[in-house]
């Protein structure tokens, strides 16, 4: 039985999707990073632990049952918001300022999946931990 | 208890056992996108083999197999849910037969209560 070291692979994922959320949600009013380039939203992207085209193509079998895993963290791909703002510092020559185009709603509703899908994981790893320990009354009555 | 008996409860337990690891995952993977849940299979293939005799039992495995139903639909959280809870529940319902059946045959190896 390898249930608990699954919801294992998907706390720790889920959890790291959280930071993300974080980080993005921390960086709302970020005009500029260490590179000098606007903050760009983040996704965490995940998927099961083993290859995808296995995945999809061959048959599955007990082996694919590895979890979940992370495959990276990667940009958003829209382009960042720029507001007229002469007096900030961080303004360009016309006066514009870039803020991250962070999409706020969207960010809050992940935040709300990955907690739910978190909770989700516990109560799986629980379900297992319980099966477990009834397992393992067998025979000491006997 | 007879040996088909036996050995069938501890088949169901083995199947009991794949499905918690299968319903693990497919949790696990409630965030992937485009992701088809898994479903595991015995009991069907259990109670055709129970009618032809201990080898055939002996011979049943837990089949793995992708939901095709869910493509659209995508994994649906509760059930996955209820299908880890009601699992858990049956595996320490078996377990309890299993104990039982270990407490009389350890009364008629005893003789005493």
């Amino acid at each position: 039985m390898k249930a608990m070291e699954i919801s294992r692979t998907g706390l720790d994922v889920e959890w790291r999707r959280l930071e993300v959320i974080a980080e993005n949600l921390a960086n709302l009013g970020t005009t500029r990073t260490g590179t000098g380039e606007p903050f760009r939203a983040m996704r965490l992207v995940s998927g099961p632990k083993v290859g995808f085209s296995d995945y999809l193509e061959g048959a599955p079998s007990a082996r694919d049952l590895a979890g979940v895993t992370v495959y990276g963290v990667e940009p958003v791909n829209v382009p960042p918001r720029r507001v007229h703002e002469p007096g900030h510092p961080h303004a360009d020559a016309d006066g514009y300022v870039t803020y991250p185009a962070i999409d706020h709603a969207g960010e809050m509703t992940l935040m709300v999946k990955t907690a739910r899908a978190y909770e989700a994981n516990i109560v799986a790893m629980n379900t297992a931990r319980q099966m477990y320990v009834k397992a393992m009354e067998l025979g000491k009555r006997a | 208890m007879d040996a088909v008996s036996a050995i069938l409860t501890l088949k169901a337990l083995d199947g009991l056992s794949m499905r918690a690891d299968v319903t693990a995952q497919n949790i696990a993977n409630a965030g992937t996108p485009g992701y088809r849940p898994l479903r595991v299979s015995f009991e069907q293939a259990l109670t055709q083999a129970a009618l032809q005799g201990e080898s055939a039992v002996q011979a049943v495995t837990p089949m793995i197999e992708r939901d095709s139903a869910a493509i659209d639909q995508g994994l649906r959280l509760d059930l996955e849910m209820a299908t880890a809870s009601s699992t858990a529940m049956r595996y320490g319902a078996l377990i309890e037969v299993l104990s039982r059946q270990m407490q009389i045959d350890a009364l008629a190896a005893s003789g005493n209560n």
